[in-house]
Parts: structure tokens; C-alpha cells; sequence
């Protein structure tokens, strides 16, 4: 008997956590745009690309500086 | 330490002398904003992020062309939307792919003013794509630059080559149009 009561909390127990779960994870957007917002803020550029970038624009060669007289007429 | 480009004054001439460090900051500032961009318009991450890397490599070369008559954010959206414009364009026209009929929305009944509730956030990101897929591409940009805090009613209309007021009476229609496709989602 005592055993039951003791699983019956557990059980309880896990039913109030998941309840608690999907409270906190419930979220209500009045517009399109504050629903887009949130994605966008849980949506991070993945790591691959600035690595990528930075090979691929250490490959373009600098462009020459300015001639005098293109200095001359800034 | 550098002074971030938000802050810098736009060049009136062009300038050949950036720093890689100068292009960082741009990347930091606004690299998230043009990933979500390619993301939700493309619907496939491995695309978005070739776009993102394309996009930017292509500012890098063009950097000494821009004459501050935008914003970076905004110069960096334009490159973004013609770069995943041609790549969808190419898809497109290899699948016969065309999406459905403006005049569907019209006649939409979701009541866009309702609020949207999510229970799993995990899930979200799938079902924002599948309600964004369901648009015309049209109404999936408008609500996609609208979204970004940073972009003005007029920036997005020259972003998208329509007056302000185009903007905002067909950004209805697509808030009416998310609404529906969202809803079926659930």
C-alpha cells in the first residue's frame, strides 16, 4: 500500500513536471512579425560559414591603392 | 579596437582601403539577419548557408562600390535578395516548379489578428517553413524584411522595388496568407 502511494506520487510528480514543461515552453505572438522575430532570434548563423568566408576572402587579391592623382581629387 | 560599422560614417566615395577586421564587424552585425533571410526564403539550410557565404564574398569584392545611399544592413539584404532570387529562379525553371495563385490568399478566411500559440519551440522553425513554403515568394520576402525591426516601410519597398504603400496593402494580404498556411501546420 505503501509502495502504491509512493509510485502514485512519482507518477504526480512527473505528470506536474511535464505540465510545467509545456508551460514554459508555451508561447503565444499576437503578429507574424513578433512570430518571425523569436525564430530569427533562435535561428544563429552556423559556425561553418564565417570559417569559410574567411578562406575565401583571404584568396582575393587587395586592390591596389590610389594612383596621386586619385588621392589628389578625394 | 574598431569602431563599429553601425556607427561609422557612410563613405560619400568609394573605398578601396577595408581591413579584414572591418569586414568582421559587418559579418557579426549582420550576418544572422542575412542567414535567416537565405534560410526561411530558400527552406533548406546547406542552400542558406552557401548563400550566406556567397552573399558576403560578393560584398567583400563590391565593398569599394558602396556609396552610402543605404544602409550596410540594407545594401547587404539587396545583394541577398537577387543572389537567392537567381538560385531559386535556376530551381525553378529545372523543376517547373510555380507557386499557387496570388488570388488563393485573397480569398483567404484565417483572421490574421488572431494570435498564433506555440507549444514546443523546437518545433517552431519547422512549421514557420512549411506555412512560408506555402506563399508566393512575393509575400514570403515582404514578411521577412518586415520582421527585421531595423528596415523601414520605405526600405523595404526599395528592397523589393514597390512604393510604401504597395508595401503595406500587400503585407496584409500576406499576413492573411501566413495565417491560414500556419494554422494548417498544427
Amino acid at each position: 500500500m505503501k509502495q502504491e502511494n509512493k509510485f502514485k506520487s512519482e507518477q504526480q510528480q512527473e505528470v506536474a513536471a511535464q505540465q510545467q514543461s509545456t508551460q514554459n515552453t508555451a508561447q503565444e505572438f499576437r503578429t507574424v512579425e513578433e512570430l518571425l522575430r523569436f525564430d530569427a532570434a533562435h535561428t544563429p548563423t552556423p559556425p561553418a560559414v564565417a570559417e569559410r568566408l574567411q578562406k575565401s576572402s583571404a584568396q582575393i587579391p587587395k586592390p591596389p591603392p590610389p594612383s596621386w592623382w586619385q588621392r589628389l581629387f578625394k | 579596437m574598431n569602431e563599429p560599422l553601425a556607427d561609422r560614417e557612410c563613405p560619400d566615395q568609394p573605398q578601396s582601403d577595408w581591413t579584414p577586421s572591418e569586414f568582421a564587424d559587418l559579418y557579426a552585425e549582420h550576418s544572422r539577419a542575412i542567414f535567416y533571410l537565405a534560410l526561411r526564403f530558400l527552406g533548406d539550410p546547406q542552400k542558406a548557408e552557401d548563400a550566406t557565404h556567397d552573399v558576403y564574398l560578393k560584398a567583400f569584392r563590391k565593398m569599394d562600390q558602396f556609396r552610402g545611399e543605404a544602409s550596410w544592413r540594407t545594401w547587404l539584404y539587396r545583394i541577398a535578395i537577387n543572389h537567392c532570387r537567381n538560385l531559386q529562379q535556376s530551381w525553378n525553371e529545372r523543376h517547373m516548379f510555380s507557386n499557387a495563385d496570388e488570388a488563393i490568399w485573397e480569398n483567404a478566411v484565417a483572421q490574421s489578428d488572431s494570435p498564433f500559440r506555440i507549444l514546443e519551440t523546437k518545433e517552431l522553425g519547422e512549421r514557420i517553413q512549411k506555412a512560408l513554403d506555402a506563399l508566393p515568394d512575393e509575400y514570403r520576402l515582404l514578411l521577412l524584411l518586415i520582421a527585421d525591426e531595423q528596415l523601414s516601410y520605405e526600405e523595404v519597398g526599395t528592397l523589393t522595388e514597390q512604393s510604401a504603400d504597395a508595401v503595406r496593402g500587400k503585407l496584409h494580404r500576406a499576413r492573411k496568407a501566413f495565417a491560414t498556411t500556419f494554422k494548417k501546420t498544427e
